[in-house]
């Protein structure tokens, strides 16, 4: 294996079908690198924000941003037997796409948003959440990381509770899991079952949103509990205190 | 200043371990607002003057807010007697306190000395020794320039100046230059004008460069390496006067004129290497620091709760494997993040550098992964992402963490004034996804992106989407029992879950 890829050409044999190495990190080079249990953590931040973005987008039903787009149903179609959520073939050579029940409605979105847009949270405990509702088109704009941590943890199970049930509690679990996971003080009993309930809970979350959802960030988090028993609590491994650094360094 | 019995409580506001405030604290303020409920003021307007910090008395405000504002930000300093409040200060005491001239000297005599114990820190215990012998050889020329940097924490700023010394005032305008991003012209005419405005015989060094050349020994220097502008080699070691790249034939150097008409090579592109070893030798030589290094040796967990990296099975297992590293609770065990950052406005051309930043795990939850324990220790040259080929400005850091688990580093530790031989270890690296899989040098983009399932991913790519999808890998991760896995209308159509979760290999099985 090469210590240095030279082009993109040049990957070695069966790259992609039996293995994605394209070298061997310099890493491998200190003589206790391979009895490490962790090498590289996978990094809660950004992955709770992207799966926030995911499912909120998706359940807002948010133009250009859904992961639940034409195509992903022409997928569904392909590998699932989900009759009501399949294209609809209007005959004159155009489709209909049937609304899911795992999106919100043009009202409670709205509801959605003002609720938000009048939310008082306490000081320093996230930033003004107020100021990225754009009421007009029902979005929310410009949130940082940390206002999706707060969203994921806090704020989902409330916002989504117009969602009929079976979607709703599923969600509401995801947001307990990374709530528990990031804790400040974890219990090993706990995290236990935590890593039991995780693919559960994405189970349940493939019985309703269409294959086009899960993309690699909705996979990590059923590896998040194990590395969490392994490694410690997350806010020791995780991107935060670290893009704070870099931003005290931009000038 | 005497402080008058019943305002004793004015300054203790937050409880000792840092959360709530005092009881006498709340007790005092709802003194405070019925004080300042009797004033014409409050009759007149039903407000009050706000005395917190920020407000300082200028505000007017109503008295809910101005018991909001205190329990947040407490009182203005020194506001003992509420002047503006309608007391007075009484007369005695203006006899009795202080001149404050003398206080300034005061403080001036604390702040040199904490100059003094930093060159300490840098120098050693040998270098007090020798400091306190005053032999009559000449000293070395480390020792030479630590002698001229105390004669700088000790002088004068000039003739009668009490308040500040050479290098304490040096060291304030630099810190003042670093924090708003001066020029380094700015700096030069600020120089220029203090110089003016000071007498003449002040000390003060005349420009930017003799005030780096000042501070260059207190040490923890850095090192430029030229590398190719490709990023496929470095000019280090062996390959130190290379003139072209060995694997892109790319020239190291490009031509510039000078201001006098003279042609010089300047090199095409160049990393900063900041050595990691002096850094965490600082951490043991400074009584701060010193003694939390033991942190997680010493801290007893309670069983089952996790709150440190020291308490879990990675560690354990790192200690188990290597217990002559582990018997020394002082050796160091490292985290290393690198993240893409782009320096400039985005509104410019795209440059992404890379910084990379090395911080110890020994110290306890409030001081680890603070801002002043990440040690910046590669900066990583743009313009663009430098993709796998990242390894090769790690070299001299991977160099520098095998001689540190080789052999070591002799450090002086402070807390038991002794040497001892410190060495080091990297635990792991804290990475994005796509820095992942530089660093790791598992791809993660495409279908087998999961580093941690890693060949045995389920994951598909969609006919239609065209991108990876994860749907229906989850079930293997449940038990072999569950309805789940005999499922055949929710999932994928008609299919049953028989594999087991995949198997996470250790390190020795990968390569």
């Amino acid at each position: 294996m090469p210590k240095v890829p030279e082009s993109e050409a040049g990957r070695p044999a069966d790259y992609g079908h039996k293995h994605h190495w394209n070298k061997q990190s310099i890493f491998w080079d200190l003589p206790y690198w391979r009895t490490n249990l962790i090498r590289h953590n996978l990094d809660v931040m950004h992955i709770e924000k992207n799966v926030f973005d995911n499912v909120f987008n998706t359940v807002m039903d948010i133009k250009e941003k859904t992961k639940d787009n034409v195509k992903a149903r022409m997928d569904l179609a392909v590998l699932c037997k989900r009759r009501e959520l399949e294209l609809v073939d209007l005959g004159n050579g155009k489709f209909k796409k049937p609304k899911a029940q795992y999106t919100l409605s043009a009202s409670q979105r709205r509801a959605v948003c003002e609720w938000v847009s009048q939310l008082k949270l306490p000081d320093g405990y996230v930033s003004n959440i107020r100021k990225c509702v754009d009421l007009n088109t029902c979005k929310l704009q410009g949130m940082k990381s940390h206002d999706s941590h707060i969203f994921m943890e806090r704020l989902l199970p409330t916002a989504f509770s117009s969602l009929p049930g079976k979607v709703w509690n599923p969600l509401v679990e995801l947001s307990h899991f990374f709530r528990d996971l990031c804790s400040a003080t974890l219990k090993v009993d706990h995290l236990e079952q935590m890593e039991k309930n995780i693919p559960i809970t994405l189970c349940k979350l493939e019985q309703i949103f269409p294959p086009g959802f899960f993309d690699t960030m909705e996979h990590l988090p059923i590896h998040l509990a194990s590395e969490a028993k392994m490694g410690g609590p997350v806010h020791y491994r995780w991107m935060y205190p670290f893009e704070r650094y870099k931003n005290n360094i931009y000038y | 200043m005497d402080v008058p019995a019943n305002r004793e409580w004015m300054y203790k506001r937050v409880l000792p371990d840092g959360v709530g405030l005092e009881n006498t604290f709340y007790e005092g303020v709802e003194t405070f607002i019925s004080h300042a409920c009797k004033l014409d003021l409050f009759k007149n307007e039903g407000t009050i003057r706000c005395p917190c910090v920020i407000c300082d008395c200028r505000q007017i405000r109503t008295p809910n807010e101005v018991e909001d504002h205190l329990y947040k930000k407490g009182f203005r300093e020194n506001y003992f007697y509420w002047t503006c409040h309608g007391e007075k200060r009484p007369a005695s005491i203006n006899i009795t306190c202080p001149p404050p001239p003398t206080d300034r000297q005061n403080g001036c005599v604390e702040k040199v000395s904490s100059y003094e114990a930093m060159i300490m820190d840098v120098a050693g215990p040998s270098f007090a020794q020798c400091q306190q012998q005053n032999t009559d050889e000449s000293p070395n020329e480390q020792t030479q320039k630590l002698f001229n940097l105390l004669d700088a924490a000790q002088s004068p700023l000039f003739e009668g100046c009490t308040s500040h010394t050479k290098l304490s005032a040096t060291l304030q305008l630099l810190t003042i230059k670093a924090e708003h991003n001066l020029s380094q012209e700015a700096y030069n005419k600020i120089v220029d004008f203090c110089r003016g405005t000071w007498p003449s015989d002040n000390c003060m060094p005349s420009d930017y460069y003799r005030t780096k050349k000042l501070v260059k020994s207190l040490g923890l220097s850095y090192e430029k390496i030229d590398c190719c502008v490709n990023g496929c080699m470095l000019f280090y070691k062996h390959d130190i006067n290379e003139k072209v790249c060995r694997i892109c034939e790319q020239e190291r150097y490009t031509l510039k004129k000078t201001r006098g008409n003279k042609v010089k090579q300047v090199p095409r592109k160049r990393m900063w290497y900041l050595p990691l070893a002096p850094r965490l030798q600082r951490l043991y030589s400074s009584p701060a620091t010193a003694k939390n290094m033991k942190w997680h040796f010493e801290n007893v967990p309670e069983e089952g709760v996790l709150i440190h990296p020291s308490d879990r099975e990675a560690w354990k297992h790192f200690d188990r494997a290597y217990p002559n590293f582990a018997a020394e609770p002082r050796n160091v065990r490292l985290g290393l993040c690198s993240d893409g950052f782009s320096p400039f406005n985005m509104s410019g051309r795209p440059y992404s550098c890379w910084p990379v930043i090395v911080t110890p795990y020994n110290l306890p939850p409030s001081m680890c992964m603070k801002e002043e324990y990440m040690f910046l220790t590669i900066i990583i040259p743009g313009r663009k992402n430098p993709k796998a080929k990242i390894d090769v400005f790690l070299q001299p850091l991977i160099d520098e963490l095998k001689l540190l688990w080789d052999t070591g580093v002799t450090t002086y530790d402070v807390s038991s004034s002794e040497n001892f031989q410190m060495k080091a270890a990297l635990m792991w690296t804290i990475n994005d996804f796509p820095a992942y899989g530089m660093l790791s040098g598992w791809s993660t983009a495409g279908r087998l992106s999961c580093p941690i399932c890693m060949e045995q991913s389920q994951a598909h790519i969609l006919d239609n989407g065209g991108k990876v999808s994860f749907f229906d890998c989850h079930r293997q991760f449940l038990p072999m029992d569950h309805p789940y896995r005999r499922n055949k209308n929710n999932f994928k159509k008609n299919e049953q879950e028989t594999k087991p979760p995949p198997q996470i290999f250790p390190g020795d099985q990968i390569w």
